[in-house]
């Protein structure tokens, strides 16, 4: 299945600010996370389809992810 | 006091008018930071006539701050920031009170000043400091408006305002401190954080004259490449509202540590001079030499630093250099930080800028 990841703030950095990704069926928000190489340290929102959601939860087909680091420089 | 010119124009806002000028002239208001963030809200929220302001920082005006940094000029270089941006804003507003904090804010201190206040704004450039202010704020039940920015993006929220969720509720923890970018590291455009600190000082005004929707339950967050604004609702965890003590995360700060660990380059090459006292760790990613007149070094690579620091004897002082001392930097922070290796020193700016000079 296709998913869609919409990237914010410093993880854009090498990975640019939406990817699609083919993920194998059943697989969850962690899995996405790992082949886009992003520790789940560096997350410090995660929200499936606009809401916050578990990361463990199982995706569907043309679901959208958005990720946020922790920002905080100033 | 008449303020009938000064503030006309926003007291002549339904929302504001002469009931919430008093409000605002009767509330306090301290900013802790006066970097970006602070001077943005600063410039503002003296303006506008809040009656009483605390302006907290424990650094310096450098060259580097002054891209976005707006109430510093470079006359002010190397004045303490809080004194140099009261200076500033007393010419600017002379009828309210402004009282400079030179001081690192900590856990010691932490609620002995904020008690004198009714709201913060958070404008640090780290999240000990953020993580710090909310805490103090929880235990003394009281608002606090955290801002944030990085490259081209920025987010603020109002934490802990009318039971609603606090900073621990967006992230638990610290995030390892090795694994964060800052503006040092990752830069940023001054706009963002002007942006950010002119939302947190809006955010303050309608706190205290208590109109419009408090930006409390919600991120809101920046991206300024793409011109886009979104809301990001954040939900109370109760737990967190449970805070009894303050935690001192200075450790998990290396940008403060490091500042004090870096030496410019005549220092360096008089401590070349005395080879039995340190050892030098040369950081490079390919095998070419590390030249500086007669001396050359072979590089490690970064991620080989954790393995080579287990043979250095504990008591040697290192000195780390690299091409443009951003590796060493990396290094340092992480010999302060996950090692406790309290004599690592590096070369600032590594040797591309010692080249200049020798």
């Amino acid at each position: 299945m296709e998913i869609k990841v919409k990237l914010f703030a410093t993880l854009r950095e090498n990975r640019g600010k939406e990817v699609s990704l083919e993920l194998k069926e059943g697989a969850t928000a962690e899995d996405a996370l790992k082949k886009l190489e992003i520790p789940k340290k560096e997350v410090a929102i995660l929200m499936i389809n606009g809401r916050d959601d578990d990361p463990g939860k199982e995706l569907k087909s043309g679901d959208l992810l958005s990720i946020f680091p922790p920002v905080g420089g100033g | 006091m008449n303020h009938s010119q000064r503030y006309k124009r926003q007291v002549r806002l339904p929302e504001i008018g002469n009931p919430g000028q008093e409000k605002i002239s009767r509330a306090k208001v301290l900013v802790v930071g006066t970097g970006a963030l602070g001077c943005a809200a600063l410039s503002y929220l003296a303006p506008a006539g809040i009656g009483t302001i605390g302006i907290l920082d424990n650094d310096a005006v450098e060259e580097s701050n002054l891209h976005r940094q707006i109430l510093f000029a470079t006359r002010d270089i190397d004045k303490p920031k809080p004194l140099a941006a009261t200076e500033r804003l007393r010419a600017v507003n002379p009828d309210i009170k402004l009282i400079p904090h030179f001081l690192r804010l900590s856990a010691d201190n932490a609620l002995d000043l904020f008690k004198d206040y009714d709201l913060i704004l958070e404008c640090s450039d780290n999240f000990p400091t953020k993580f710090l202010v909310n805490d103090a704020c929880v235990m003394l039940n009281m608002p606090c408006i955290i801002g944030s920015a990085i490259g081209f993006s920025g987010q603020l929220s109002v934490y802990n305002y009318q039971g609603g969720p606090t900073y621990r509720c967006l992230l638990p923890e610290p995030p390892d401190p090795l694994l964060m970018p800052t503006c040092a590291d990752a830069g940023v455009m001054g706009m963002i954080p002007g942006i950010i600190g002119n939302l947190q000082a809006l955010e303050a005004i309608k706190i205290i004259t208590r109109k419009g929707d408090v930006l409390s339950g919600r991120l809101l967050h920046f991206e300024g490449l793409e011109g886009n604004f979104m809301e990001i609702p954040l939900a109370l965890n109760p737990e967190n509202k449970r805070i009894t003590r303050l935690v001192e995360y200075e450790l998990s700060c290396p940008d403060l540590l490091l500042k004090k660990h870096l030496i410019g380059g005549k220092d360096f090459l008089n401590r070349l001079q005395d080879p039995e006292k340190y050892t030098i760790v040369a950081i490079g990613e390919d095998e070419e030499p590390l030249k500086i007149k007669n001396h050359s070094w072979s590089p490690v690579p970064l991620h080989k630093v954790p393995e080579l620091i287990q043979t250095i004897p504990r008591g040697k002082k290192i000195l780390l250099i690299c091409e443009y001392g951003i590796k060493s930097n990396e290094a340092i922070k992480y010999l302060l930080v996950k090692e406790k290796f309290r004599r690592a020193f590096g070369l600032k700016d590594g040797l591309s800028a010692l080249r200049i000079l020798a």
